[in-house]
């Protein structure tokens, strides 16, 4: 089979492993509108369309504004930062939307009929690989020709240019197959199955990684943030002892914009002996991330040869012994339940790396503030608040294909509502920890302070409760009644505009929710001086707000 | 055959009211219509089989007794109660077996069972005599501690049916639950059904292909086709309206293919495909 035909064919199971990674998150009824079951495999292939063009537009654009500080003053910093951000743009969206698609990659199932077919094994892995490349190809191209047209156009530099595309191919290379080693962890994660001691730690050990993971990847960019200011003064000579450039100039992509520096301006070397070493070292480390690039492509190549083939991961069953079930209340059950499908899924696992993420920005900004005064506080307590609030929604996709079977169960949406907020609240418990553990190792802090964000766990919780009726709310049929379903929703697809502009709108409705006491406590504690008072009215405010949705709640 | 608690069951359903009453159902989606003026009756004790061709609205009509789905007219009521007003009521005297088994995939048989009985509030020792009886009768020992997604078909299936029948609802709803289940499944769920279907005020609605099944098991077949009852009655009653050539009885597969029109679309798929088959190939 040659490969223009391959490609051709590549689109069955492409829209297959589409489909199925969507039935996986968000279920197969009312995941995709009501109407006949074609409309909805439509109403999922052009969501992925749509999606799929967002983030090429998200690439191609962030790779060209990442430029826009050398196009504008040409100094070597400004070129360092354009090729680092743009290739860790690039690297960073494809493994995101990498998340959304490829879920059901692993399984195999999208290759199962496949593989029944009269095909070679060449064959079939070439159908395989091509139909997971057709998942980023708009993006591998935008990313890799608006690279490479950006610095060909800024720096008239052939050498540069050439090993601007290496660069890109290899970062390219390096999305591909982060993101079907990560579909295929997330799979060995959820076949793996027992109960013994060995099993369950084995899994807490998984997704105490992913969380660490996760939320190394949100530091990313504020890392280039944090780090070209110290690199730009070591560029520009101002601080001519620092081995900053040295210990970047081995990290992609950091090695690649060091590298492309060097080669458009050659006197950079010169300029300190740290930065004549880092530059050597960065076309070293360049060649190890190219060969690095080689052998992930071959990983990527096996990967998708294993399972065109059907070769899935092996599964050791154990024989139950005994059928004893542990029976809770509905809300604690199906907080359980959402607990047990969160940690085993790539979208929602981050909710467990929320607690990490909120300690190290609450320690960073409190960090930094030389007395911790109430404004700090404030500060500190609404951006735990944010975070708490993007998880709510989220937590939707815990339902997954399981939605189906839920709307059999006699449920109504307080409850599911509920046991949702109940984990994006517990994700914010760490806050109030955090805080107090600062505000009692500072000696010039107030210690009452402390009360402050542990009163906005009733705020937290009454705007997550809020946020995922809204959300829900929008899914019910017109006319607002209750609907014999007694939910209609589904999971959350962050790829898709319309569900983005009902978060959006959830959002505000929460973040008001949130904000609310913390506003009144400022304002109180401004006006009046008086630090009881202040936090007498917002317990108040919070109070008054949970009371009032959960009195929402009961009539929903 | 199940050592089940179902014979421990006491009724709370008036022998004397329908289990389930759809009148003159209607169901569109967008333009096309599902069910066209629908009704039926279930009475306790009857074991009602929903037969018709694909497409024909038995799975529509399913989510709707269920609450899964909601008509766009007509009446239905499930034990007395309006599914659309009263939709967690329904749901929770309903066992439902959907078409397709779509579960938690990352939670084990164990896992989801919890969640299922805590949902529905079962106390433990009820739940967990249950949940051992029919675990093992379906041979589910091997696979109770393994994650759903790594089950085969059939065995998610037995996962579905156990999930149905440990509230003991005064319901059944099943739709196409012989699929993908082995032999000794299929018996013992059979033997479910029928025991079923024996207690006071009790009755199960199930849809299927398999005309074996339905043959011998439903005491009132429903022959749904293009979205309304086309027949309904027991089986003597059904072939007492097909006349076989040579005096013989006709089969439940006749009846239904006679009443359904289709007769003559199977004889010429048969024809064209000997054709197909005898035509020498290039």
């Amino acid at each position: 089979m040659n490969l223009r035909e391959a490609w051709r064919l590549s689109r069955t199971p492409y829209i297959e492993l589409v489909f199925r990674s969507a039935v996986m998150t968000r279920g197969t009824m009312g995941g995709f509108g009501f109407g006949s079951p074609a409309r909805r495999v439509k109403s999922i292939t052009r969501g992925a369309l749509v999606g799929k063009v967002i983030i090429t537009a998200f690439i191609a654009l962030g790779a060209v504004f990442a430029f826009y500080q050398f196009a504008i003053n040409r100094t070597a910093a400004g070129l360092v930062t354009g090729v680092t951000l743009s290739l860790a743009i690039s690297l960073g969206y494809t493994v995101l939307y990498s998340l959304q698609v490829l879920p059901s990659f692993s399984g195999a199932g999208p290759y199962a009929l496949l593989s029944t077919l009269p095909l070679n094994r060449r064959d079939l892995s070439l159908m395989a690989l091509l139909s997971v490349l057709r998942t980023f190809d708009s993006m591998i191209v935008a990313a890799i020709v608006v690279q490479v047209v950006v610095v060909a156009y800024l720096t008239a530099s052939p050498l540069a240019t050439a090993v601007m595309a290496l660069a890109s191919v290899a970062n390219s290379t390096f999305g591909v197959t982060v993101s079907l080693v990560l579909a295929g962890l997330f799979q060995r994660n959820i076949t793996s199955g027992g109960r013994g001691k060995r099993a369950t730690l084995a899994r807490f050990l998984f997704l105490i990684s992913w969380g660490l993971a996760a939320a190394s990847f949100g530091f990313v960019f504020s890392l280039i943030q944090y780090v070209f200011p110290a690199l730009a003064s070591a560029i520009s000579g101002s601080l001519s002892t620092t081995s900053i450039p040295i210990f970047f100039s081995v990290l992609h992509p950091f090695s690649a914009g060091l590298a492309l520096a060097s080669i458009v301006f050659p006197t950079l070397a010169s300029v300190s002996p740290a930065l004549g070493l880092a530059t050597t070292l960065s076309f070293v480390a360049m060649g190890g991330y190219l060969l690095l690039a080689y052998f992930a492509g071959r990983k990527a190549l096996s990967i998708t040869e294993r399972v065109s083939q059907q070769q899935a991961a092996t599964i050791v069953r154990q024989r139950a012994t005994e059928f004893l079930l542990r029976l809770r209340r509905p809300i604690p059950a199906y907080v359980i339940k959402d607990a047990r499908i969160a940690s085993k899924n790539p979208q929602t696992a981050f909710v467990f790396a929320l607690p990490v993420f909120e300690t190290v920005i609450i320690v960073f900004s409190l960090g930094q503030t030389a007395v911790l005064g109430s404004t700090a506080i404030v500060g500190a307590t609404s951006l735990g608040c944010f975070f708490t609030l993007i998880s709510a929604s989220v937590l939707l996709n815990t339902e997954g294909s399981g939605l189906d079977y839920t709307f059999s169960l006699p449920l109504n949406a307080r409850l599911i509502i509920l046991a949702k907020s109940v984990i994006s609240t517990a994700a914010y418990l760490p806050v109030p920890v955090v805080i107090g553990v600062l505000l009692a190792f500072d000696q010039s802090s107030e210690l009452w302070l402390v009360f402050v964000p542990i009163i906005q766990i009733l705020a937290v919780s009454a705007a997550s409760s809020a946020e995922l009726a809204f959300f829900i709310r929008s899914y019910r049929k017109k006319g607002g009644r209750q609907t014999s379903r007694g939910v209609q929703t589904r999971g959350l697809n962050l790829l898709s505009a319309g569900d983005l502009a009902r978060l959006l709108g959830a959002l505000i409705v929460a973040g008001g929710l949130a904000l609310g006491p913390l506003g009144v406590f400022a304002v109180t504690s401004f006006v009046t001086q008086s630090g009881s008072l202040a936090v007498g009215l917002q317990a108040l405010v919070a109070l008054a707000e949970l009371a009032a949705v959960q009195l929402y709640l009961r009539r929903m | 055959m199940v050592g089940s608690p179902l014979t421990e069951m006491k009724s709370d359903v008036d022998a004397k009211v329908p289990v389930v009453e759809a009148k003159d159902v209607h169901k569109n989606f967008g333009t096309v219509q599902a069910l066209a003026g629908l009704s039926l009756k279930v009475m306790p004790g009857e074991i009602y089989g929903l037969l018709g061709p694909n497409g024909a609205g038995k799975s529509t009509m399913i989510k709707i007794i269920t609450g899964l789905s909601e008509q766009t007219s007509g009446e239905v009521r499930v034990l007395g109660l309006d599914p659309r007003e009263s939709p967690v009521e329904v749901k929770s005297k309903i066992g439902y077996v959907p078409e397709t088994t779509m579960l938690y995939e990352s939670l084990s048989p164990r896992d989801f069972f919890e969640f299922v009985v805590s949902v529905r509030k079962l106390d433990k020792k009820t739940a967990n005599d249950r949940v051992s009886k029919l675990s093992t009768a379906f041979g589910l020992e091997e696979y109770y501690d393994s994650p759903i997604a790594t089950l085969s078909m059939g065995t998610k299936q037995k996962v579905t049916i156990i999930a149905s029948l440990i509230h003991e609802p005064p319901l059944l709803v099943l739709d196409e639950p012989m699929n993908g289940l082995d032999a000794k499944s299929s018996r013992i769920f059979k033997d479910v059904i029928s025991l079923q279907s024996q207690q006071p005020g009790r009755a199960v609605v199930f849809s299927t292909h398999i005309m074996e099944v339905a043959e011998h098991l439903c005491t009132r077949i429903g022959i749904i086709y293009k979205g309304s009852i086309i027949a309904e009655g027991s089986m003597d009653e059904l072939r007492a309206g097909v006349t076989m050539s040579g005096g013989r009885q006709a089969t439940l597969e006749e009846v239904f293919l006679h009443l359904t029109h289709e007769e003559e679309e199977v004889a010429e798929t048969a024809r064209a495909l000997r054709e197909a088959f005898s035509a020498p190939t290039v």
